[in-house]
């Protein structure tokens, strides 16, 4: 009896030797990639991206006038009701124009995490559900949010137009400023002053903070075209491996970065969302990301398609230059149930400078994001479309270690990294 | 798994070269219908690219190879793999001159294995067409 206990303890012990081991060892992987791998990982080269789309909906967006307007409005806090508050307060440039916070902190507590503006301008939807369809309708949204910037529509219009530093540029750009109502504080959102003092307007005076609200969200636009992102290892490594060369053939990768790299394409599924130049399909998923304490679950794109279609600001209102037709993504766009609780897909170009992660921050590290893909946990609202990928613990770091050969500085000139 | 995806990558590749022959567009791909119509297929876009909204031309054929005019076709698809439909909700906006109707919002936004449901209904009634296909 006594040695039978001692072979199954034995056996345990060993087996658990090996289960821990086999957890450590790196799989041995083929020595070249295959055509398809290749060509996967050639589509992932910043040599790949297209030029930056038109904006048919912005007639300023690739005016470079307007670009300097827009950095100036970027950088001033005088666009905030407090006076402390701009754009670059939480997308900060030398943080990838991220913040680094779970949730964002504008004049109080946000309940979204900041996302990157780098690359962004090639998405077609904007904030993590996609309720904005341009960037320059984008832009406008935080300025009368109370957790923002917190300020009013006739507040923004009157520094514009009213101050001398903007007043030149402005004229240059969109021609004479309308006139406006010469006091008080007036937005159709927002705090309910705002609110009450829009009711006071006629549809005339509204007409004109409109129309000078909307070239600031366009200017402001028009500088964020500016954010595009630099080269990386990985990028000279796509760029330089050729078809039947060994995978460490040029050098640029280590064995743990490509081993990683297998994993994104291949184990991992990472592709299959975060896939082309800017590792975005710039679409929405739900991934079973937990919900954030005191909020109830976002109903995610489903919402946000909606609140796109009714938006003043969007593609095919009265403030847009396109014309009919080029509104396609608008006019196309899927609102079905399986969009409850789908979120954005963010960009992997320097994430591993942009901790955390998630829609609501709720992921601290990189190693904790490929944690919960691995395990892949139930939605609350609807479902999960990742399933369990059985990842073992050494694939975990080398997912980790390709991740972080994402990260460069910008291909934008330093002179529009900083308030003018 | 790496060799059936590459396999079917590359099958993907020679099916849209071969035909790919211009006319107004270029033909992705002739499907037959339930009831024995041809359902050809153009696209702006060929190769197929994920993340790319772009549109198609049909043109739907009875059995003598006359065109079927003003078909009522509704297009719907996804991905099974996965458990979720397209990025887009693709529609025909109009006839062209041609005969074929325009499908447009045409988006694919992962790679891998796709299924097209195009469900078809005629003066003799309804018919459906399958696409499935890996980007």
């Amino acid at each position: 009896m006594k040695r039978f206990l001692t072979i199954v303890l034995a056996s345990g012990c060993l087996l658990g030797a090996g289960l821990a081991v086999w957890q450590q060892i790196p799989a041995p992987l083929p020595d070249t990639w295959s055509p398809a791998e290749l060509a996967l990982i050639r589509s992932l080269s910043l040599s790949q991206l297209p030029p930056l789309p038109a904006d048919p909906s912005n007639a300023f967006a690739d005016d470079e006038r307007a670009a300097e307007l827009g950095q100036k409005l970027y950088f001033d806090t005088r666009l905030s009701g407090n006076g402390t508050v701009s754009c670059a307060s939480c997308h900060r440039p030398e943080l990838m124009f991220t913040d680094g916070l779970p949730l964002a902190v504008g004049t109080s507590g946000g309940t979204r995490h900041t996302p990157s503006l780098v690359g962004l301008s090639y998405s077609p939807w904007f904030y993590w559900d996609g309720r904005k369809d341009s960037q320059w309708a984008q832009a406008l949204a935080p300025l009368e949010a109370p957790h923002e910037h917190d300020i009013d529509r006739l507040s923004v219009a009157r520094l514009v137009t009213g101050d001398q530093s903007y007043q030149v540029m402005y004229q240059e750009i969109f021609g004479p400023a309308p006139p406006l109502p010469s006091g008080g504080i007036a937005s159709p959102l927002g705090r309910e002053a705002f609110i009450a003092g829009w009711n006071t307007l006629d549809a005339a005076q509204r007409e004109a903070i409109n129309r000078i609200f909307v070239n600031v969200g366009k200017s402001i636009a028009a500088y964020q075209r500016k954010l595009q992102p630099g080269r990386t290892r990985f990028d000279n490594y796509a760029d330089a491996i050729a078809e039947g060369e060994e995978r460490t053939g040029n050098g640029q990768l280590d064995s743990t970065e490509l081993a990683g790299l297998d994993l994104f394409l291949n184990k991992g599924q990472c592709i299959n969302c975060h896939n082309g130049p800017l590792f975005t399909n710039h679409d929405f998923h739900n991934t079973g990301v937990r919900v954030l304490a005191s909020q109830l679950p976002p109903m995610g794109r489903y919402d946000g398609v909606r609140i796109a279609r009714r938006d003043p600001f969007n593609c095919l209102g009265e403030y847009s230059d396109a014309s009919s037709g080029e509104c396609i993504e608008l006019e196309f766009a899927r609102d079905t149930n399986e969009l409850v609780g789908a979120h954005k897909t963010p960009t992997l170009r320097n994430v591993s400078w942009t901790a955390p992660y998630m829609h609501g921050g709720q992921i601290g590290s990189l190693e904790d994001v490929i944690r919960h893909y691995d395990e892949a946990p139930v939605s609350m609202l609807s479902h999960n479309e990742a399933k369990p990928l059985a990842l073992r613990s050494v694939e975990h770091r080398q997912l980790v270690a390709f991740l972080k050969t994402l990260s460069a500085p910008l291909a934008t000139p330093a002179r529009w990294l900083t308030a003018p | 798994m790496t060799q059936l995806r590459a396999t079917l990558f590359l099958a993907l590749l020679v099916s849209l070269s071969w035909s790919s022959y211009s006319l107004a567009q270029q033909e992705l791909t002739t499907l037959t219908t339930a009831r024995g119509y041809r359902l050809q297929i153009f696209s702006e876009l060929l190769p197929l690219e994920i993340n790319h909204i772009h549109s198609w031309e049909l043109l739907l054929t009875d059995a003598t190879g006359a065109v079927v005019s003003e078909p009522d076709i509704q297009v719907s698809g996804g991905m099974p793999d996965h458990d979720h439909g397209m990025p887009t909700l693709p529609r025909i906006t109009r006839t062209l001159d041609n005969g074929r109707l325009l499908l447009q919002g045409v988006r694919f936004h992962m790679p891998g294995y796709w299924q097209l449901l195009f469900e078809i209904k005629t003066d003799h009634g309804s018919d459906s067409a399958e696409f499935n296909f890996t980007l």
